[in-house]
């Protein structure tokens, strides 16, 4: 009978077709992604883990982790990173909440775009701008005079301080923003729910919001930690000779082009101490999340926990990609 | 205007067989109905008709053609979706040229034409609307006059009415009986719903699992359901296992103290069974009323009311009837007392015990 | 009520954050519109630094440059991010798991040291310190904007539409142009609004990969501020800041909701 090999032949005929077609549209986006996303992380390992010379070496790093001075700055670096992430959520959490739940539905965009102006506003003037509230002689420190705090000409320009502050303030529309997300997804009616049943609102916070709350935490946390750890414009301009940043020293030998190997270790020693704490600190939520819960990993149905992981796993991507 | 022939075809999905090798010819101008619940295969069975699924073997003709190997838009297929799927972009009217247009006939052409085809299906009135602002019932006519206004050879309907409420369905049901009647089309609709299958096929196709269970008129699909699958799915019950004692047209099933005539033909003497019977050809008798054949003592062990119908259970000698009737009749009746009941051969059936 | 008093303390807690994020900006708007030039206080109504802006060819020049690189990069991306979108959205293939992963590791990796690599390649490919180079790294950064926007819509976009137009008659090439770009039109302005956006703001690849002599508005700004400032940054800023308040009504209007493309929202399923 010669219907059966016929529809095979037309199958893949049609199918290569497609193909054709699906090649021609990945290509240019292909291109530009393995010439320009591919190729300099990989430039800045080859680059990293070469001598001036050109041959393999892990000189760069011994150098870098034998210095005090640098250790000191790295673990100063984590640090204000970390401070800052934490603040900013605690901060935009609250703040989240009360958008998404006790704000009406026609308030909600206006709102919405209050927090997404500055959110999309380049953080050069959103700097320049804080600089001018804090500045001697400017508003916040002739308010502060003013009632008889501080100096007439004092400020805290050129602090640690100053630069902190001023990540916090960068970040957080990204704490609204994620945990309004996350605030959204809450069920009221699981709230209800546990109210009825007698719950406190400390306990409604610990064995509902919390876990249902802190894969978003994760997300908003990765997110904020890993762009404020490569922060050089903010110490630079506010945060004064104490207040500096392992980013600052990056920079600046990147920009005077001499010793470029050391800096791009430096780099990347910096984005693998910042990828092991935002593990460490997925690690920590996802733990809580489960100890509160009550509901272990292994005792989870497969097919649940892996549908729930892939939703995080898009989430995440969606708030990476829309979120920074 | 054409006979459809699908022959030899099946189909495999991600290593699960949807479509077992089957055939399937639906006459110029008649109205089949494929039946099944979720996961029969009857939706892909639609689509690879439509050419938007390939088959893995076998071929499909319309009238003499072979259009197996044809693209969907070289089909001339009308398709209604579940959703309608009517584009949110353009109006009614757009919506409606929109097959004219991708046949090239000029625009102001197109236009009378899918006005016409409107005011064919009541929404002549309606055409400058974006689709979002109909109701229900009125986006399903558009999805029907955007199908039919390139008089297509074949109509492909995808459970056309299971995202309407109840009443207006009932509606939607007459239209699609007097559009079918207009324009003659070959039509082949897939439902899961029997009642809207019986109403509407002049043939109807009862899948289950990629096998077609049976392929018949509504009317012997339900007096002579060809195996035990059927005949639940068009609403028996299963009242248990028998044996077949004699054979011919005198043969009769044993259940325990029972002994039942059924119209079933084709009974082997001694052989295992389970019976099955429709609720509806069981009657109880008034009280006046003399014994005929098939007539049983019992118990009522249950009474529902459903508004004009009530179901009741009647426990025969241990094997449980169903029953419905009519409120008014079931008024005297009370749980716990003694009943006769009879049970008309027809809606009784008896299949072999081994597909348990 | 006792029960009350939780939502108004948060709502509280909202607004003052609202004023916390608006005070940065209202404070340029403000000292554009104050004689003062160190920003100092009393305020006296001026309109002068409009008219300074006017006449500052450096400010105006790197505005210039930065609209400029932002239009020519936001084309591309788009384009090629709506090419990526739908290339993937028709791959079956594991293809896209790397291009999902570059895409991710762009939106991680932090911009500085992102940009480290970008002197590098750019170097030993001879594009060093060129317009091309900033234009394509710019291309780069904001491709996983467009993509992230444009496939979340194909994602949600029902794939009845295009067989309903298949079955009516119509090919490829018929159904892409009258029913495929019309449902993502929206997230595609939106997504090159977005990537235009990100482009503008993009200052760290732009430190690192302006050419010499040529500054953007950030890398502008950067220097004046650790020079000194004088109050016509304040009036461009005021522009640009309203400007993004347009922006942001425009994103509103094309998305119906511009926080769905700024938060993630769940999806239904």
């Amino acid at each position: 009978m010669s219907s059966v090999p016929a529809p095979l032949a037309r199958r893949s005929r049609r199918r290569a077709r497609g193909a054709v077609g699906t090649g021609f549209l990945l290509t240019p986006g292909g291109v530009l992604l393995v010439l320009f996303a591919a190729l300099p992380l990989c430039a800045l390992l080859v680059i990293g883990f070469t001598t001036d010379a050109g041959s393999f070496s892990l000189q760069n790093f011994a150098e870098m982790l034998g210095t005090p001075a640098y250790v000191a700055l790295l673990g100063r670096t984590l640090l204000i990173a970390f401070c800052v992430t934490v603040l900013s959520i605690a901060l935009g959490w609250p703040a989240a909440w009360a958008l998404a739940r006790y704000t009406r539905a026609k308030a909600k965009p206006l709102i919405l775009g209050l927090v997404i102006i500055p959110y999309i506003t380049s953080q050069l003037l959103l700097i320049y701008g804080f600089v001018s509230l804090i500045q001697a002689g400017g508003p916040i420190m002739s308010l502060l005079s003013a009632i008889g705090l501080t100096a007439p000409q004092a400020s805290i320009m050129y602090t640690p301080t100053a630069n902190i502050l001023m990540l916090v303030q960068e970040s957080i529309p990204t704490a609204i923003l994620v945990m309004y997300s996350a605030s959204e997804q809450i069920n009221p009616s699981v709230l209800e729910a546990s109210r009825t049943l007698g719950a406190g609102k400390a306990f409604v916070f610990t064995r509902v919001v919390w876990p249902l709350s802190s894969a978003m935490i994760g997300v908003n946390f990765a997110l904020t930690f890993v762009q404020t750890v490569g922060a050089f414009a903010e110490p630079t301009i506010l945060g004064g000779p104490s207040g500096q940043m392992l980013g600052n020293t990056i920079s600046a030998q990147l920009q005077a082009g001499v010793h470029e190997a050391f800096a791009v270790a430096m780099s990347l020693v910096l984005l693998l101490a910042s990828l092991a704490i935002v593990g460490a600190a997925t690690g920590l939520l996802a733990w809580s999340r489960s100890a509160l819960s009550g509901v272990s990993k292994a005792s989870r149905p497969k097919a649940e926990s892996g549908a729930a992981q892939k939703r995080l796993s898009e989430d995440a991507l969606t708030a990476e990609g829309v979120l920074r | 205007m054409a006979e459809l022939t699908v022959s030899r075809v099946s189909k495999t999905f991600n290593g699960t067989q949807v479509l077992q090798p089957l055939d399937l010819t639906v006459g110029d101008g008649r109205f089949c109905c494929m039946l099944g619940s979720s996961g029969s295969g009857k939706s892909t069975l639609l689509r690879i008709i439509a050419g938007l699924e390939e088959p893995d073997a076998g071929t499909v003709h319309v009238g003499a053609r072979d259009v197996s190997r044809l693209s969907v838009e070289r089909r001339n297929i009308g398709f209604v979706f579940q959703n309608y799927a009517l584009f949110p972009h353009l109006s009614v009217l757009s919506n409606v040229m929109y097959g004219l247009r991708a046949r090239r006939m000029p625009r102001s052409a197109a236009r009378a034409k899918a006005d016409e085809m409107l005011g064919l299906v009541g929404l002549a009135h309606l055409g400058g609307r974006s689709p979002a602002q109909l109701s229900g019932g009125q986006q399903q006519r558009v999805a029907l006059a955007r199908a039919l206004v390139t008089s297509p050879d074949l109509l492909l309907l995808d459970e056309p009415l299971s995202a309407l409420d109840r009443k207006i369905r009932g509606e939607m049901q007459r239209e699609l009986k007097r559009i079918h009647k207009e324009t003659g089309l070959t039509t082949i609709m897939v439902t899961h719903d029997q009642e809207e299958a019986m109403d509407l096929g002049d043939q109807v196709m009862m899948l289950d699992n990629g096998i077609v269970q049976q392929n018949d008129s509504p009317e012997s699909l339900y007096r002579a359901p060809e195996n035990r699958f059927v005949a639940q799915f068009l609403g028996g019950r299963a009242l248990g296992s028998g044996v077949v004692r004699g054979s011919g047209p005198a043969a009769r099933v044993d259940m325990g103290s029972l002994s039942l005539t059924t119209a079933q033909t084709g009974l082997v003497d001694g052989a295992a069974v389970d019976v099955l019977v429709m609720a509806e050809s069981v009657r109880i008798l008034r009280p006046d009323e003399s014994a005929g054949p098939n007539t049983f003592s019992g118990s009522l062990t249950s009474l529902d009311f459903f508004g004009p119908f009530a179901r009741a259970e009647i426990d025969a000698a241990g094997v449980r009837v169903p029953a419905t009737m009519l409120s008014q009749d079931a008024k005297p009746l009370r749980e716990g007392s003694a009943v006769d009941f009879t049970i008309s051969p027809e809606g009784l059936h008896a299949f072999a015990a081994f597909d348990a | 009520m006792k029960n009350a008093v939780l939502p108004r303390i948060l709502k509280i807690w909202l607004y003052v954050a609202l004023i916390i994020l608006a005070l940065p900006l209202l404070s340029m708007a403000v000292l554009s519109l104050n004689q003062s030039r160190y920003g100092t206080f009393p305020f006296t109504f001026t309109l002068d630094w409009y008219a300074t802006l006017a006449n500052d060819t450096a400010l105006l020049q790197a505005l210039g440059t930065s609209l400029n690189l932002a239009t020519q990069a936001t084309i591309f991306a788009v384009i090629v991010g709506t090419l990526l979108s739908l290339g993937m959205a028709r791959s079956k293939t594991y293809l896209t798991l790397p291009v999902n992963g570059l895409l991710l590791a762009l939106l991680t990796v932090p911009a500085l040291i992102l940009a480290a690599g970008f002197v590098i390649v750019f170097s030993w490919l001879g594009l060093g310190s060129s317009s091309i180079g900033l234009i394509l790294a710019s291309i780069v950064t904001s491709l996983p904007f467009v993509v992230l926007i444009v496939t979340g819509r194909l994602r949600d976009l029902d794939e009845h539409y295009a067989e309903a137009a298949h079955s009516l008659g119509a090919g490829a090439a018929r159904v892409f142009l009258t029913i495929t770009v019309p449902l993502i039109a929206p997230s595609i302005i939106a997504g090159g609004l977005l990537a235009f956006v990100i482009t503008f703001n993009n200052f760290a690849i732009q430190l690192f990969l302006a050419p010499i002599g040529i500054s953007t508005l950030p890398v502008q700004i950067y220097s004046m501020v650790r020079l000194g400032v004088t109050p016509d940054v304040d009036a461009l800023a005021t522009i640009i800041i309203l400007s993004t308040v347009v922006l942001v009504v425009v994103l509103n209007w094309l998305s119906g909701n511009a926080a769905k493309l700024f938060t993630t929202t769940n999806k239904g399923n």
